[in-house]
Parts: C-alpha cells; structure tokens; sequence
C-alpha cells in the first residue's frame, strides 16, 4: 500500500508540488496540520504520521521517487 | 428590541432533537432537552447554510456582513467593515461579549471584540496562551490531547496543544469547564442588563469545538469506557479517519463520538440555565434570542474526521438556526425558505433599528419572521479560501472543485497570512495595492497564495432525500448538475467575484 504524505499549502512550493505529482503515494494537502512551529520556518511532510522536515524533508521526498532531476 | 445572539461552535444539527432523532453517527439519542424546548416556542429553519468557512470568517459574515471567502481567508476585520457592535452602539444600544473564543486575540483576528461596551473573556480554551505551567503537565491527560510521535511537550513554538493540558490542570467541578463559565457568565450579565434600556448580547461559545474534555456526569453520559483513559483521543487530528495522522481506530473513533455528544448535552445543560434567567427576568417580551453555529464537524462520516480537509458537506454547512422574536408570528413553525450564515447581519441590525449599517451581502430574515414571506434566497454560497465553491437552491447541493495547482488572490488592508493564521504575520514584498474590491473604494493588498483539493470532481446531492449526501449525481452533465454550475456562475456575477476565481474553478462569465 502507498504511503500517505501530507503536507500543508503554507510552505508548498509550486516545484515541491511538482515533485509529489510523481511519486508513488497518496498526497494529501491540507489547509493546516497542526505543526505550525515547523511550518513557519521550513517545509515539512508527514508520511505515515511521522514529520520529516529539513534535510528530513528532502530525503524523504526523494526517497519516495520525488526527485525530479 | 434587545438582541441576545448565541453561538455554539461545531454543533452539528443532527445532534439536537429538533433536527433529528439522533445523529446519523451514532446508535442513540443525545439529550438536548433545553435546546429543544427553546425550539419549540422559537422558528426552526430548516435550510440555514454556513457562508464562509472556517470560525472567524464566519463571525465576519455575522459581524461585518461580507461574503468574505471570495476574497480572502481567515482574518481581522477590516477598516470599511461595520461591526454589529459598532453599528449597535452608535444607535445607542448598550454591546456586550461572552466569550471563551480565543482566536478573537491571537494573530490573525483583530477588530471583533473591541467595539463592544463590554466583554467577557474566559480563558483557557484550546489553544489559548493562558497558563505557563505546570511545565509538564499529566501525561495521561497530554496523551488523550496529542499523539503525534515526535510532539515536545516543552515547545515553544505556537499552536500548541500542551497549552490545553496547562490550561485545563486541575479543572474538576464542573464549574471549571468552558461552557458552564461561559453560560454562567450570560446569567449574571442578564440580571445587570435590565438596568439598560436595549441592548445586544453576543454570547461565542467555543464549545462544543475540541477538545471533547467533559467532566462528568456528561463523560461518561454515551460511552462505557473510562473517559480518562489515556489511550482514548479527546482531541482528533483532523483529516482521514483511516490514514496518516488523523487515523483513528473504530474504538478511538466511538470514543470521540461520546465525547463530542457528551459536550453538546454539557452545552444544552448550562444553555438551559440562560433561558431560566430569561424566564425569572421577563425578558422574552422584549428580547430577539437567535441560536446557531458556525458549522458541524464530521464524525467519521464519509471518512473524514473534523472539518476543513475534504468536502463541505451538510454535516458542515447545513447549521442550526433556531430564533425567538416576541412579535413574529412564526413562533413555533419550521421555516423552509433557503438562509445564509450571513443574513445574520441585516438581521440583527434591523431588530436594533438600524437597518442600514448592514454588510454589503447580508439581506434581513425579518420579512420572514413577521410573515410577510417564504421566500427569501435563490441561492446560498459557501466554502472556504483556497478550495471548492459550493451552492445550494434549497433542494439540490453542488460542490464545485478548483484547480489545486492554481493560484489565488488574498485582498486585505493588512498583510495577514493567507495561512497558518495564528502565527506572526509574514511581510507581503510582492504584494500590490489597488482598488480590488467591489463593496469598497478603499484599497487592499492583493498577494496569492495555494489552492488546495476538498473535492476533485464535482458534487451533486439532492439534499431533502439525501442530506448525508451518499448518493452523488454529478458526473453526467445532467439537467440537474448543469442548472447548478449556471447557478454557480450567477451567484459568482452577483457578487463580482475576481476573475481568478473563475480561472481557477474553470468557468467562465
């Protein structure tokens, strides 16, 4: 079963959102997901629940087959 | 003509008697005795819709009268809006707030508070940055609030759910909690308020929003298991119940049900405790009392928990509303004609005798209430910044999807956040000013942000047979689906939405 990434429209770049269009995973945006402590300085996903922002973030994304490259 | 207008957040009709006999998520009644009662000698109206969503941009419907989501999200009121206080007080009638509903003082949502006379805050509900300690408060009572894996209890940072877990430490009598403070608080208020001539009340109930924390008896009111169980959730994330962070197991999720039904009785209990001080004051001679709610909160229901992330449907914007006016002639009949959330305003206002300060959008239900009609809206549009436009006729709903990938404009005199609106305001440098907006000549700055999915295609339920909308009739281009698209772009006309609007929804003019 795909993972499940959610991520919030805040901090979404238009490249970012090109990046989950390709990956292998049920994308959910939301308006809010409850980690604006995180939001307001840098992009963060949720895969499965668990928070990956930072270098986290990029890693996790292209481990997911988000690299676009 | 007093005024005493009571919001309750998040209740969802279903949930009172005079709606319905119980709540399509559940498998019993939930008591509503008062509520129910105040029905029966009030007007029900039976297809009362929510405008713009979420909380505060419902208040600025009720309170400014402007069909905000078009143009902008969750925010401050702004410099051409007139507030029902303002308006009220400016035609001499004495303003007062209850409330326990912080966002009025945090980032993000300035000006509703301050043209009352007077106002009570009580402190301390959800988020509100009230108390600082104990720095760790029970771990128990943390674990029914938050569950994400890697949540520090110790952050700084905003938004933060601890703050309920400091807030509420210690809370035991009953009198403790939210709604009995808050409700207690409007008792007291009306006894001093026969010393004024007329005067308007607004009473902003935050619960039954979550947290679902109830002292008993109400906790254990619909649920056998132990409410202070710490693997039990008082505090949904909100989203998919079977997936990611909002997941929720079929225990978990009865649980929240108890809680959720346990507050709205919590909330009918002290509501009664108001319409007996009414009683011992004599005041329903000469006072309009209008119950409703900003919106519902879906309980599992199409797998969505909470609200916000996927369809707007009826659970959500189908609100209660429920009015007493001591000289309509509609006391005690249900009321079919199509509301909006925002008629709230000329309402209001026409009952203070000052009908012309109402909003730009807003148009008085009290032709209805004197009976001089049963008509009253072609349409009612609702939704929320950023994402779907839905409408209804009265009989049938259609939710029409946005492009995801599409930008939209915001418009304000203030660089709000487009979101994450609790948290500082972030400076606009692309943003450009002008006179953008139809219902002003003052100018905003207009600065874009992300759209994002409730719906990807097009939704059509047909509402009286269908109001827990299982049954989608879009899809075909039917007679049906095409009459309420063109409705759509008729509503959009009226109020002349902005051009993006329709790019990013796909119509045209």
């Amino acid at each position: 079963m795909p993972p499940v990434v959610e991520c919030c429209v805040r901090n979404l770049t238009v490249s970012d959102r090109q990046r989950l269009d390709v990956i292998d995973a049920s994308i959910r945006v939301a308006p809010c997901l409850e980690h604006c402590g995180t939001c307001r300085h840098e992009p963060f996903v949720l895969v499965d629940g668990s928070l990956h922002a930072g270098d986290e973030y990029e890693h996790a994304l292209t481990s997911l087959g988000g690299d676009i490259e | 003509m007093n005024v005493l207008l009571l919001s309750i957040d998040s209740l969802r009709r279903d949930f009172l008697g005079v709606y319905r006999d119980r709540p399509v998520c559940l498998d019993y009644s939930v008591a509503t005795p008062n509520l129910d009662a105040f029905a029966e000698r009030a007007a029900v109206f039976d297809t009362h819709y929510a405008g713009s969503l979420p909380c505060m941009p419902t208040r600025r419907e009720w309170q400014a009268g402007v069909q905000e989501f078009l143009w902008r999200p969750w925010g401050p009121m702004e410099p051409f809006d007139t507030s029902l206080a303002l308006a009220a007080r400016e035609a001499g009638v004495l303003t007062y707030l209850v409330t326990d509903h912080y966002h009025y003082f945090e980032h993000g949502s300035h000006g509703y508070y301050e043209d009352f006379n007077g106002f009570e805050f009580v402190r301390g509900n959800e988020n509100d940055t009230w108390r600082t300690t104990p720095r760790d408060p029970d771990s128990d009572f943390l674990s029914q609030l938050v569950s994400q894996p890697d949540h520090d209890p110790h952050s700084l940072e905003f938004n933060e759910r601890t703050q309920y877990a400091r807030n509420a430490a210690g809370f035991d009598d009953e009198s403790d909690f939210f709604a009995p403070q808050v409700f207690g608080a409007v008792e007291n208020w009306l006894t001093d308020a026969s010393e004024w001539d007329r005067w308007f009340c607004y009473v902003d109930s935050f619960d039954v929003h979550e947290p679902f924390h109830c002292p008993e008896p109400y906790a254990s009111l619909y649920t056998d298991e132990d409410p202070r169980d710490p693997s039990l959730p008082l505090w949904p994330y909100y989203g998919r119940v079977d997936e990611g962070q909002s997941k929720l197991s079929d225990r978990e999720l009865a649980f929240v049900r108890s809680q959720f039904a346990a507050s709205v009785t919590m909330v009918d209990e002290w509501f009664g405790r108001v319409v007996d001080r009414l009683d011992e004051t004599d005041a329903w001679d000469d006072t309009m009392v209008i119950v409703t709610s900003d919106h519902g909160f879906m309980l599992g229901e199409h797998g969505w928990i909470a609200k916000n992330q996927g369809p707007v449907y009826d659970i959500i914007a189908n609100t209660p509303l429920l009015v007493w006016h001591p000289e309509s002639p509609r006391m005690g009949d249900r009321v079919d004609a199509l509301t909006s959330a925002i008629d709230l305003n000329a309402t209001i206002l026409e009952a203070l005798g000052t009908p012309d300060a109402s909003g730009p959008h807003s148009r008085s239900l009290m032709p209805l209430l004197r009976g001089e009609t049963d008509a009253h809206r072609d349409w009612a549009l609702y939704g929320y910044w950023g994402a779907s436009v839905n409408i209804t006729d009265g009989e049938y709903v259609y939710m029409h999807p946005c492009d995801p990938s599409a930008r939209i404009d915001c418009h304000s005199t203030s660089m709000m956040n487009a979101y994450g609106y609790f948290t500082p305001p972030e400076p606009k440098p692309d943003a450009e000013s002008g006179r953008f907006l139809p219902y002003t000549d003052t100018p905003v700055w207009r600065f874009s942000a992300g759209c994002y999915t409730q719906n990807e295609e097009p939704l059509l339920f047909d509402r009286r047979r269908d109001w827990v909308q299982e049954c989608n009739l879009a899809g075909d281009d039917t007679e049906t689906e095409v009459r309420m698209r063109d409705l759509l772009v008729t509503a959009l006309d009226d109020l002349e939405a902005p051009d993006g609007q329709y790019d990013r929804l796909g119509l045209a003019r």
